[in-house]
C-alpha cells in the first residue's frame, strides 16, 4: 500500500506554518548553493568597505561625510545604489532560472499550487533584501575594527533605523521591478538587461520630462516625477534624507534639488510600499495568466 | 477504478488546437501509453492532467476527484516529470532529489532509497549538468518514485537514450507496474509501447483515434505466408476463404491478410481442399502496422 495515499495535510495555521517551512527550506537551497548570488553579496560588500574606508581616510575638515568615523550604523548606506543592483540581478536571475529551467513546473509537479509557488518567490524576494541588509549591517559593524572610535562604539539610534528600513525599501523596489520582469521575460540574461534598461530608461526620461515640465510651466509633472519608482528608490537610499550632516554624496550634488526641500521620508516609503505591491500584483496577474 | 478519466478535454492557442476533445480513461494497474507523433498534443495532456496548463474545455477526473481543490491532494499521490528531466543544474543529483523531497513531504532515507533503486548512488553528489542523458532521466524517474506514488506519469522517458539505457528504463518501469502502480508514459517509440504497455491510445493532430488493450488493438489482422506445389491451387483455395484479403504472389509463396488470425481454420479449409502445404507462417502485425493504418502512414504532411 502506498505509504503516502491520501495523506492529508494539515488544517488551517498548521497546513500554512508547514508550507511556509517547506517553501523556506526550498528557496535557501537554491539560494545559497548559486554561486551568482555569493558573487553579487561579495561584490555588494566589497563596495560598501570601499566606500566607508573612503570616507574614513577623508579629512573631516573637507565637508564630506565621515561615515565610519561618524558611527558604523552609517556604514550600511555607504553603498545604496549598488545594492539595488545587487538585489535586482540577483532576484532576477533566480526568478527567471525557474521559467527557463523548466523547475518552477516540477515544483508544481512535485505538489505546490501556482499560487504557493508565487509565495515562495515573494519570501526569496522579502529573503534577499534581508540578506543584503544585514550584509551591509555586518560589515558597517566589522568596520569598527579597523577604524575604532574615539567615544567607543554607539547604538543605533531612531535614526539610524530609520534609514535602514529606507535603504530596505529603496531595494524591496528594484527587486520588485526584478521580480516582474523575469516572471515576464522568463530568461535570466534578458530580464537582467531588461531590469537595467528600465531603470536607466525611467532616469532619462524623469530628466527630460522634468526639463519639459519646467519650460511649460507644470507643477503637477513634477509632482508626478518625483515619485516615479526609480526616484522614490533613489531618495530611500540617500543618507541625506535621514542625517543633517552633509555626506559624501550631498557634497556632490542637491540630492534634493527638484523637492527644494527634503521630502517626507513617510511619503516615501509608502510610495515605495505602493510600488512593491503593484510590481508584485502585476508579477502575479502574469503568473496566473501564463501556462508554466 | 478509473484513475484518470478525461472527457472532452482540449486546449486551444489562439487559431491552434493542440488537444482537441479527448476521451479517454486510465484504470487502475495499467500501464497506459500514449502514442503519438511529435506534435500531436501528448505533453500538452500531460499537462492539462498534471495542472500545469489550463484546459481551455472539457473536464476531467484524478482518482475519482474534479474540484481544483482535491485535484491538489489527487496530484499529491501522483509522481510526473513532463518533456525533458527538469532539475536545477547547478545542485547535485542528491540536492535536487533533496528540493522535490521536501516539497512531497518524504525524508531522506527515500532519496537514498530512490537513488538506489535507479542506480544513481555513486553519481549524486556531482551536479546535475554534468550528468548524460541516460542519468538525467533516471534521476527523473528517482523524483517520480519519491513519494511511492500511486500513479506514475512519464513524458517520452526513453528519449535519447541508447538501447542499454532504454532496457534500464523499461525494466524499471515494469516493474513498477509488478508492484501495482498505474503509469501513464508517453511515447512516440512504437516498439516500445508495444513491449512496455498494457494498454494504448493513439493521438494524431491533437484528436484521440484510437484507443483500448495493446493485445487487442494487434490481433485479428494476420499475414500470412503459404507454399504449396500447385500455387494457383493454394491461390483458389485462399481465395475461397472468407477471411483472407489483399492475395498476391511472391516468388514461390502466396502472401495473404487473414482477417481473423485463425491459422488454424485457415490450415483446416487448405487440407478440406486437399492442399497439404509444404511452408505456412503466419506473422502477427505490430502496433507499429496498427499506427501506421490509422494514421495514413508517418509522413510529414499527414503528422502536422
Amino acid at each position: 500500500m502506498n505509504r503516502n495515499a491520501g495523506r492529508a495535510p494539515p488544517a488551517g495555521a498548521g497546513r500554512t506554518a508547514r508550507l511556509a517551512r517547506t517553501l523556506v527550506r526550498s528557496e535557501a537551497l537554491k539560494t545559497r548553493k548559486r554561486l551568482a548570488v555569493w558573487i553579487l553579496l561579495g561584490i555588494y560588500v566589497a563596495a560598501i568597505a570601499i566606500v566607508a574606508i573612503l570616507s574614513a581616510t577623508t579629512p573631516v575638515a573637507s565637508g564630506i561625510s565621515h561615515l565610519a568615523a561618524r558611527g558604523w550604523t552609517r556604514v550600511p548606506l555607504a553603498a545604496p545604489p549598488m545594492g539595488n543592483l545587487c538585489l535586482g540581478i540577483g532576484l532576477a536571475l533566480l526568478v527567471a532560472a525557474e521559467f527557463k529551467w523548466r523547475t518552477a513546473r516540477q515544483n508544481v509537479i512535485d505538489g505546490l499550487s501556482k499560487g504557493e509557488f508565487f509565495v515562495g518567490k515573494l519570501m526569496l524576494w522579502a529573503g534577499l533584501v534581508a540578506a543584503l541588509l544585514v550584509a551591509a549591517c555586518v560589515t558597517g559593524a566589522a568596520s569598527l575594527l579597523a577604524f575604532p572610535p574615539e567615544n567607543g562604539a554607539v547604538a543605533p539610534t531612531a535614526a539610524d533605523l530609520k534609514a535602514w528600513v529606507g535603504l530596505a525599501l529603496s531595494m524591496g523596489v528594484w527587486g520588485g521591478a526584478a521580480f516582474f520582469l523575469a516572471s515576464v521575460v522568463r530568461a535570466g540574461g534578458p530580464a537582467v538587461g531588461t531590469l537595467l534598461g528600465f531603470f536607466l530608461l525611467e532616469g532619462l526620461a524623469r530628466g527630460v520630462a522634468r526639463t519639459v515640465a519646467t519650460i511649460k510651466d507644470w507643477d503637477f509633472a513634477h509632482v508626478v516625477l518625483d515619485y516615479s519608482p526609480g526616484h522614490v528608490a533613489d531618495l530611500l537610499g540617500n543618507p541625506d534624507l535621514y542625517y543633517d550632516a552633509p555626506t559624501l554624496m550631498s557634497a556632490m550634488q542637491n540630492p534634493f534639488e527638484a523637492f527644494g526641500s527634503r521630502p517626507s521620508f513617510e511619503a516615501m516609503a509608502v510610495a515605495a510600499l505602493a510600488y512593491v505591491a503593484a510590481f508584485a500584483a502585476l508579477a502575479y496577474a502574469n503568473f496566473r495568466k501564463r501556462d508554466l | 477504478m478509473a484513475i484518470i478519466e478525461a472527457r472532452d478535454l482540449t486546449k486551444r492557442y489562439k487559431d491552434v488546437v493542440a488537444v482537441d476533445q479527448a476521451t479517454f480513461d486510465v484504470e487502475q494497474g495499467q500501464v497506459f501509453g500514449f502514442l503519438g507523433p511529435n506534435g500531436s498534443g501528448k505533453t500538452t495532456t500531460l499537462g492539462m492532467l498534471l495542472g500545469i496548463v489550463q484546459p481551455s474545455g472539457g473536464a476531467f477526473r484524478l482518482f475519482g476527484d474534479s474540484t481544483p481543490k482535491s485535484l491538489v491532494m489527487a496530484r499529491a499521490r501522483i509522481g510526473a516529470t513532463l518533456e525533458t528531466p527538469n532539475f536545477y543544474p547547478y545542485l547535485s543529483g542528491r540536492d535536487n532529489l533533496r528540493i522535490s523531497a521536501n516539497l512531497k513531504g518524504v525524508g531522506r532515507t527515500r532519496i537514498e532509497e530512490c537513488l538506489r533503486m535507479v542506480g544513481l548512488t555513486r553519481r549524486a553528489k556531482h551536479r546535475f549538468k554534468t550528468y548524460s542523458l541516460g542519468m538525467k532521466q533516471r534521476l527523473a524517474l528517482a523524483a517520480a518514485m519519491l513519494n511511492d506514488p500511486d500513479l506514475i506519469m512519464l513524458d517520452e522517458p526513453g528519449n535519447g537514450l541508447d538501447p542499454q539505457g532504454m532496457t534500464a528504463i523499461r525494466d524499471l518501469i515494469l516493474h513498477l507496474a509488478e508492484q501495482g502502480k498505474t503509469i501513464f508514459l508517453s511515447s512516440h517509440l512504437l516498439w516500445e509501447v508495444e513491449r512496455t504497455c498494457t494498454h494504448v491510445a493513439i493521438i494524431r493532430n491533437g484528436r484521440i483515434i484510437s484507443t483500448g488493450a495493446v493485445k487487442d488493438l494487434v490481433a485479428g489482422v494476420t499475414r500470412v505466408v503459404v507454399k504449396a506445389e500447385d500455387l494457383d491451387s493454394l491461390r483458389a483455395a485462399l481465395e475461397d476463404h472468407p477471411d483472407t484479403s489483399d492475395l498476391r504472389i511472391e516468388g514461390d509463396a502466396v502472401v495473404a491478410t487473414l482477417a481473423s488470425g485463425d491459422v488454424g481454420s485457415l490450415s483446416g479449409h487448405l487440407a478440406g481442399r486437399g492442399i497439404h502445404p509444404s511452408h505456412l507462417a503466419a506473422e502477427r502485425r505490430s502496433l507499429e502496422d496498427v499506427f501506421m493504418e490509422l494514421t495514413g502512414g508517418a509522413t510529414l504532411e499527414n503528422i502536422s
